[in-house]
């Protein structure tokens, strides 16, 4: 497959995730398929749901995952590589540009955070300030951009995951949090190689689970709880069991590992999902948005795997157009760009 | 045989042990508690300077024993069983301790806040508001269960009464049933720390359906029995090895705030030392994250269990100095009630 197919691919599988993830957010399983996808799992954009803050956005609309991760991308380009100076610029670009308004108005609690750090920006001392670890912001913040840092390191493990934490540090200052940014890049960077298998995705995954943990500790925060490692192992059985019945699937995932804004919940999931659907681009994002609760970051890093991974002739022809369009974004021309680029 | 007073007098005695032994490594690593104490902390060690509770001295309980206490203090005073009134009492004496209030988080401030009127302002809410499907509920359960020896189903519905002043969510209820349920069935003169577990799992889906039954909001997150029942075989599969229960229950249970973490957790203890009252405890003080919470809520349970005479004499002496109890005459006054 030409390595064009893989980025294309990568970058609209990431797309339609977290579009059709969106309106999905906070819901469960149960609820998903009640409310919005009339009895059904929901295959398709839809509407926001009647308790979103704001209604007014336009089916096929992708939320701040993907805004961040596309500007992400622009500005490495730019650069010519991964630095931490053009994260920082990206971050800064969606939150004070107006025309990303509708993206920057769903910046969750930890990228506020990070953004009040690059920004230098005093805050009040809290009693969390003096403790030797942080356990609020070990969310999947960081790893639902890291994934360009596996498209920007085709087949390289070791270079995907020192680029996931060059990007996400500053703003993500917590082991755990970037330990799942270093297992989705880690796992994305495979997937972008010919003749990669599902079970080396999988085992890049983990590789970069423990190897972001291990790494995170010399430069980041501190952070207890569950090991996004140690899960990715239990969700990827998850999957295995239940490959043949997907719904079950998503049950169990959801009952077991939790698809929740930590990354110890969607990371791990993610994996299982994978497994599940066999890599295949919309049956992956299927289970992940389904699942319901983060499902907008599921989906964003399951379809960047599954897409870099079955590229873009496994993806329906009408996504590209109508997340570009939406979106007014040129994502052909971003992975012409890159491919062009990457060495 | 154990009288159903020194079970009362145990899981009150438990909670506080384990409250007041996990004061100090909340929050931390389990590679950080190891450090920082020299090894694992099986007794009361001074509070590191960087925790909440500043000037706090070895005993003493935090937030989570604190609540379970001040609401038995209430049911006590008006010698009535749990309803709305008995846990908004009790939610409001341990509020107006500022020892503990500092301690409460924003959902329980919310709370607190609309119960003495005061104006809160009004913000757009989601149907499922999963950040709030937080441990506080499971935290103050145990109580119930003391206050409904052997009655299972009692203490269901009497944790749902408690629970759901503060956190409103079918989750967060189910644990606290969760919790409740094993209370009340360590009572019972022949079981076992399997039928502890069992309990356990009985609460979560009992408490769940009830919850639901009573339009409780939903909220997405894991399922607390099936995460009970996968942290009860990881415990069954290391007993006899601290080390690893603990590793792996807190690397794949979780020990954190969320209900589905710490819940589960404390079964995986108990099934993993086999119920013993100090061994899992301090499992759980050990753990790490939310240590102080899970070996409070394994405390209540294991203490019932097993009996005050479980615990060596000087626990309940430092204990009782600490914190101003007297948990020797509130267990006969809560024995008196029932």
């Amino acid at each position: 497959m030409k390595r064009y197919d893989r980025i294309l691919g990568s970058l609209v599988g990431a797309a339609i995730g977290n579009a059709m993830g969106a309106p999905l957010e906070t819901r469960t399983l149960d609820l998903i398929k009640k409310e919005l996808g009339h009895g059904e799992l929901v295959r398709d954009y839809v509407d926001m749901p009647y308790d979103a803050i704001n209604q007014n956005i336009r089916p096929g609309t992708v939320s701040y995952d993907f805004a961040i991760s596309y500007l992400s991308l622009l500005e490495f380009v730019k650069e010519g590589g991964i630095t931490k100076e053009a994260s920082a610029r990206a971050l800064l670009e969606l939150k004070n540009n107006p025309k990303y308004e509708v993206y920057a108005a769903r910046t969750d609690t930890a990228t506020k955070v990070g953004l009040d750090r690059i920004e230098k920006v005093k805050h009040e001392w809290t009693p969390y300030d003096d403790l030797p670890v942080d356990n609020r912001y070990l969310t999947s913040s960081a790893a639902m951009r890291s994934w360009v840092c596996g498209l920007w390191n085709p087949g390289k493990v070791e270079k995907a995951i020192d680029d996931a934490i060059l990007m996400s540090k500053e703003a993500y200052d917590n082991v755990i949090a970037l330990s799942g940014a270093a297992s989705i890049a880690a796992a994305t960077a495979v997937a972008m190689l010919d003749g990669s298998t599902l079970s080396d995705i999988v085992e890049a995954g983990i590789t970069g689970a423990h190897k972001g943990y291990e790494k995170a500790m010399y430069v980041a925060r501190n952070s207890a709880g569950a090991s996004v490692e140690e899960r990715i192992k239990l969700a990827v059985k998850i999957g295995l069991k239940y490959s043949c019945d997907h719904e079950r699937c998503i049950r169990e995932m959801t009952d077991l590992i939790g698809t929740g804004i930590n990354a110890n919940e969607a990371i791990p999931s993610v994996f299982g999902f994978l497994v599940a659907s066999g890599g295949d681009v919309m049956e992956a994002i299927c289970l992940a948005v389904n699942a319901g609760n983060d499902s907008d970051t599921t989906g964003v890093m399951i379809g960047a795997i599954a897409g870099a991974f079955k590229g873009i002739k496994n993806i329906p022809e009408k996504h590209l157009p109508l997340l570009s369009s939406v979106n007014d974004m040129d994502i052909e021309a971003l992975a012409k760009r890159l491919d062009e680029i990457i060495l | 045989m154990i009288t159903r007073k020194d079970r009362i007098f145990g899981g009150l005695l438990g909670a506080s042990i384990g409250d007041s032994m996990g004061a100090a490594t909340e929050f931390m690593t389990r590679k950080q508690i190891k450090e920082w104490f020299g090894g694992w902390v099986k007794t009361y060690v001074d509070l590191p300077d960087h925790m909440f509770l500043k000037g706090a001295t070895k005993g003493m309980v935090t937030d989570d024993f604190s609540i379970g206490y001040y609401t038995a203090e209430a049911m006590i005073k008006h010698q009535q069983k749990m309803n709305d009134e008995m846990a908004t009492e009790g939610l409001l004496k341990w509020n107006s301790d500022p020892l503990y209030s500092q301690c409460a988080g924003p959902t329980t401030r919310l709370t607190i806040a609309r119960l003495r009127g005061e104006k809160v302002p009004e913000v757009k809410e989601r149907l499922c508001m999963n950040q709030r499907v937080t441990n506080g509920g499971g935290m103050k359960a145990g109580i119930v269960g003391l206050f409904n020896p052997s009655n299972v189903d009692g203490a269901i519905e009497d944790a749902l009464t408690l629970c759901k002043t503060t956190h409103n969510n079918t989750l967060a209820i189910a644990a606290g049933c969760a919790i409740a349920a094993a209370t009340a069935k360590a009572f019972d003169e022949n079981a076992s720390y399997l039928d502890l577990v069992h309990a356990g799992i009985y609460g979560a889906e009992k408490g769940f359906a009830r919850a639901e039954e009573l339009g409780v909001k939903p909220a997405a997150g894991c399922s607390i029995a099936k995460k009970i029942a996968l942290a009860a075989e990881i415990g069954l599969s290391h007993q006899g090895d601290f080390e690893n229960a603990v590793a792996q229950i807190a690397d794949i249970i979780g020990c954190g705030l969320y209900a589905y973490e710490s819940i589960p957790a404390v079964f995986g203890f108990i099934a993993a030392s086999k119920g013993h009252a100090l061994d899992t405890i301090y499992m759980a003080v050990n753990c790490g994250d939310d240590t102080d919470t899970v070996a409070c809520m394994a405390g209540y349970i294991v203490g019932a269990f097993n009996g005050v005479d479980a615990f060596p004499k000087a626990h309940l002496e430092l204990i009782d100095s600490a914190n101003g109890y007297d948990l020797a005459k509130m267990a006969a006054d809560i024995d008196r009630m029932i």
